[in-house]
């Protein structure tokens, strides 16, 4: 996917200056900008919802979009919420996390954090190659932040996705890589 | 173990109340109900009436739950149903069910079919809306996960919005049950013997009006157990369900 010259329009008016970015496999591309400036509206144009001008190559519905409201189903177990987007090894991915002990608990036993993770790593298996979240971890704290983005980082390179991050948050943005700040 | 509360204070004020009246025929003491009841369950007259008021009540309340089913499942398939029966709802919900009890007997005649008419009407209404709201917030709350996970249809319905409603569901089967009851007891107390039923409240009529005070007071308590204990039944359901959605 790539973004040329980019920018969302609403209400006959540009959000902001446009903005080009070309993803690469295993790469996180982290937008930042102030609250309003339109960051969730270029999900948007991406997502097929919003008029923009410039161009969206490689806009072909594969990608899964994630949002903080995201969550785990509350009637099944962490490991059945998983298993909705693939059936593969848990155990594993979650051992790798140190979360394995909490793969056969209700979503209300784990704790905000521990369900933030769940939510990102079932987004990330999805089937799908880009990954499209908007301010996913807006809900938890710095630190629980910061160790969730390290972990994140890492499953990104593993299962080899193109992930667009958005957020308002610099002390996030600072560790997650490539930034692009709207203007 | 609410319900057992409820049942002490409820005997608790009736004590209270029975010796500050000073008067046993006008109401009597807990412990002269108590003496009353080896009588009441060894007579097969208030056995049956207790079974048929319950087989009834059992009766209108599956025959609710069917219809209200189609009206779930023609809600999720027609925009324009759900719209046809909130407006009906809105229109009829405040009408009071007693006003319709001359309508069903000049239509259907004085017969069991009018009680069960009235127990229909009295709570399909305010169920169905209820129950048509919730399926719109849970389609509200669920569909974009539903949406974003890829599920198809069948998965969708089978592992989202069912078991996302079934606690709010089960809290409206309450309801119905617990609605279904006032108007059925409601039903026999003033109709009951015109409308060829002999229940409960029937029962209780019978022996207020042979001046039997103490047996429709021990009936009367019968009433007001049977109403907590099957509140108590449908909280428990709800609470297990309820307790993995929090």
């Amino acid at each position: 996917m790539r973004l040329e010259e980019v920018a969302p329009i609403r209400n006959k008016r540009v959000l902001f200056r446009p903005i080009s970015v070309d993803f690469k496999f295993g790469e996180i591309v982290t937008l930042m900008g102030a609250s309003g400036i339109g960051k969730t509206s270029l999900l948007e144009c991406i997502t097929g919802n919003c008029l923009y001008e410039g161009k969206i190559y490689n806009n072909q519905n594969n990608f899964r979009v994630f949002q903080d409201t995201e969550q785990l189903f509350p009637w099944m177990s962490v490991r059945e919420n998983l298993k909705l987007v693939a059936d593969i090894n848990w155990d594993k991915i979650a051992t790798q996390l140190a979360l394995e002990k909490h793969l056969d608990k209700m979503p209300n036993e784990c704790s905000v954090g521990q369900r933030q993770r769940f939510t990102l790593i079932r987004a990330l298996y999805s089937d799908r190659p880009i990954l499209l979240c908007d301010e996913p971890i807006s809900g938890v704290d710095y630190s629980t932040g910061k160790e969730i983005i390290r972990e994140f980082k890492k499953l990104v390179k593993e299962t080899n996705k193109k992930v667009l991050w958005i957020t308002h948050n610099m002390k996030e943005a600072k560790h997650l890589g490539k930034v692009i700040t709207l203007k | 173990m609410n319900a057992i509360k409820s049942c002490f204070i409820i005997l608790a004020v009736w004590q209270m109340l029975s010796i500050v009246i000073g008067n046993s025929y006008i109401l009597p003491g807990v412990d002269l109900l108590i003496l009353e009841y080896p009588k009441l369950f060894n007579d097969p007259r208030f056995i049956n009436a207790l079974q048929d008021s319950l087989f009834f009540l059992i009766k209108s309340w599956i025959l609710i739950l069917v219809i209200l089913f189609f009206i779930i499942v023609f809600s999720v398939l027609s925009q324009q149903f759900r719209y046809v029966f909130k407006s009906l709802c809105t229109a009829l919900q405040p009408t009071p069910t007693f006003a319709w009890l001359p309508v069903f007997m000049l239509i259907v005649g004085v017969n069991e079919m009018t009680m069960i008419l009235l127990i229909i009407f009295a709570t399909i209404w305010m169920v169905g809306l209820n129950m048509i709201a919730v399926l719109e917030e849970s389609i509200k709350q669920w569909s974009k996960h539903c949406i974003n996970l890829r599920l198809n249809v069948l998965d969708s319905i089978n592992k989202v919005y069912l078991p996302s409603l079934k606690p709010l569901f089960l809290a409206n089967f309450k309801t119905c049950w617990n609605l279904s009851w006032r108007i059925l007891i409601a039903v026999e107390v003033s109709f009951g013997t015109i409308g060829k039923h002999w229940g409960i409240g029937t029962y209780m009529t019978d022996a207020k009006d042979i001046m039997e005070t103490f047996t429709m007071y021990a009936v009367f308590m019968i009433v007001i157990v049977i109403g907590i204990l099957s509140n108590e039944v449908f909280n428990l359901m709800t609470k297990s369900k309820e307790n993995n959605l929090n």
